[in-house]
């Protein structure tokens, strides 16, 4: 079972009709348990108060930001070197999720803003990077709907994709450089987490469960875009059988 | 459940997220519907890609690049 | 080598003769400098705090506009092909018609910025800082952009989508140049250091530039 087996469409299908109904109920599981920890079981913070549930959604949004711009350059690399056919399919169906999610990072960090800071937005480091980090997305989006040969396109975004790369955690530090008012990042901070395991497992539940759906949506809209391009070249058979 | 003094901004945010993730996922499902039922429409009509439709192509060569090639649907 | 000399003089040539559009970089800088206190207000106080701020978007304006010609010029007349066929590396040659353009196009700007920052008030450290921030800062941006121009290439209308996909990539150029430009202004902080930082973001586009734009310009081609 290797990955180029898959390249074959069809059993990529066959594969996706097996693994999808598990991926639903697996999704769907973890959300309940995440969400009624979060609402039920987590407490609140002793600064933030109840506001800290906002934490549980934005953090995994923010990472899954990050995690989507990933695949897609996983999904660039298999394009430019491997000339695998279904990652141009991957690359293509990760941008638009991973636009919706982190602009859902930003609204919601906005949202946790207001009460938090008093302001709907504060030009500090990391919110300023994931704005730029939307824009790519959005600017990736359109390089793909611009250009109309899908194998032309998939290789010029593949090619923008992992200039990107290249360029975010130069981006990144700039940004920091230029300025910094937010919270340091304290899940991860070497020595070990500063949150409490209390707060630490739902989010981390949260995190595992919108992976999940990212997959789920991401395996679907994969399956969409085989059958697109299937049309596609049947048209054109079909066009060229008519004349 | 009380959500103190801040509640409408946490509904707030978790209300939007649902209403993007919903949005997506109907995208998505509509998308593959509207999909599927096209290429059963040119299905009916007796059109066949390459890799189905040996029976009518005169000498369609097996080799890797060949069946791999149109796999992603194009007729190039 | 001596083919590389002679597309440099050739791009040189192209761009700065009738109907080339080189100056137009320039002048288009002139006016986005004009109408920004216009926008803002005519205090001199204000404007010369945010003079190298304006002067470098200017900057950074002028030069994504000049861009979508890099390759589409020679992508209509077939030069395009004959590049990509050739004996020079694709990289090599897009680095020289890189330098090429720069010289036309971005080196006016930073020629015309002291007499525009005249217009911003700026006192003449800061003008000198902003003119030498400008002649490091805008090959980077004119490199970066060089992706987006091969990006885009096939395109009728890639300007606009050019500018899209270039200026994320710009925000590190910016970030130094402007910081290093007002560093002297109102000190706290070496000039040297975000102005290395600046040089190296240079370097760093030169090469990143040309090996992506390549890389673009070969897909687009097959």
């Amino acid at each position: 079972m290797r990955l180029i087996d898959y390249a074959n469409p069809t059993r990529f299908l066959g594969l996706v009709a097996k693994i999808l109904p598990w991926l639903a109920g697996a999704t769907i599981v973890t959300f309940a348990v995440g969400l009624w920890l979060v609402f039920f079981r987590a407490p609140a913070d002793y600064q933030q108060g109840e506001t800290v549930k906002i934490m549980y959604i934005h953090v995994p949004f923010a990472w899954l930001s990050m995690f989507c711009y990933m695949t897609m350059a996983a999904s660039a690399l298999g394009t430019l070197v491997w000339r695998h056919p279904l990652a141009d399919v991957s690359a293509k169906c990760a941008a638009p999720i991973g636009a919706a999610f982190t602009f859902l990072a930003l609204a919601t960090g906005s949202l946790w803003g207001k009460p938090m800071w008093g302001t709907w937005w504060v030009w500090d480091a990391r919110l300023t990077s994931v704005l730029v980090l939307f824009i790519m997305y959005l600017g990736l989006i359109a390089l793909q709907e611009t250009i109309e040969d899908p194998l032309r396109a998939a290789k010029a975004s593949a090619v923008l994709t992992l200039v990107g790369v290249v360029n975010i955690p130069i981006i990144k530090f700039s940004v920091d450089w230029w300025n910094t008012l937010h919270q340091p990042a304290s899940v991860f901070r070497m020595g070990g987490s500063t949150i409490d395991a209390s707060m630490l497992v739902p989010l981390l539940i949260m995190a595992v469960a919108f992976s999940l759906l990212f997959v789920w949506i991401h395996l679907m809209a994969m399956r969409n875009e085989i059958i697109r391009r299937r049309i596609r070249t049947m048209r054109m058979i079909e066009a060229a059988g008519a004349e | 459940m009380d959500l103190g003094n801040h509640a409408g901004f946490i509904l707030a945010s978790y209300g939007l997220s649902i209403l993007v993730v919903v949005g997506l996922f109907a995208w998505v499902v509509l998308d593959g519907r509207a999909q599927r039922r096209r290429l059963a429409e040119l299905e009916a009509r007796g059109v066949h890609r390459r890799s189905q439709g040996q029976s009518q192509s005169q000498s369609q060569g097996m080799g890797m690049s060949r069946s791999a090639q149109p796999t992603t649907g194009d007729a190039r | 080598m001596n083919a590389l000399l002679a597309l440099f003089a050739r791009e040189w040539k192209l761009a700065v003769r009738v109907g080339g559009g080189a100056l137009m970089g320039a002048l288009f800088f002139l006016i986005v400098v004009t109408v920004v206190p216009f926008g803002v207000g005519p205090d001199l106080n204000l404007l010369s705090r945010i003079g190298p701020a304006i002067l470098w978007i200017g900057a950074l304006l002028a030069t994504l506009l000049s861009l979508d010609r890099l390759f589409q010029v020679d992508r209509d007349d077939g030069g395009l092909d004959l590049i990509l066929m050739g004996e020079s590396p694709l990289e090599l040659v897009v680095l020289v018609k890189c330098l090429a353009h720069w010289a036309a196009t971005g080196l006016p700007l930073v020629i015309a910025s002291p007499l525009l920052a005249i217009f911003m008030n700026m006192e003449p450290i800061a003008i000198g800082a902003t003119t030498l921030t400008l002649l490091v800062g805008t090959p980077a941006l004119t490199f970066t952009g060089a992706i987006g121009a091969a990006l885009t290439v096939t395109l009728k209308r890639g300007g606009l989508l050019l500018a899209i996909l270039v200026l994320p990539l710009t925000v590190p150029v910016m970030i130094f140049g402007v910081s290093s430009a007002t560093a002297v202004l109102y000190g706290g902080m070496p000039f040297t250091t975000p102005f290395a930082i600046l040089a190296a973001l240079g370097l760093f586009a030169m090469v990143l530039g040309p090996v992506a734009a390549a890389a673009a310009l070969r897909h687009a081609g097959e």
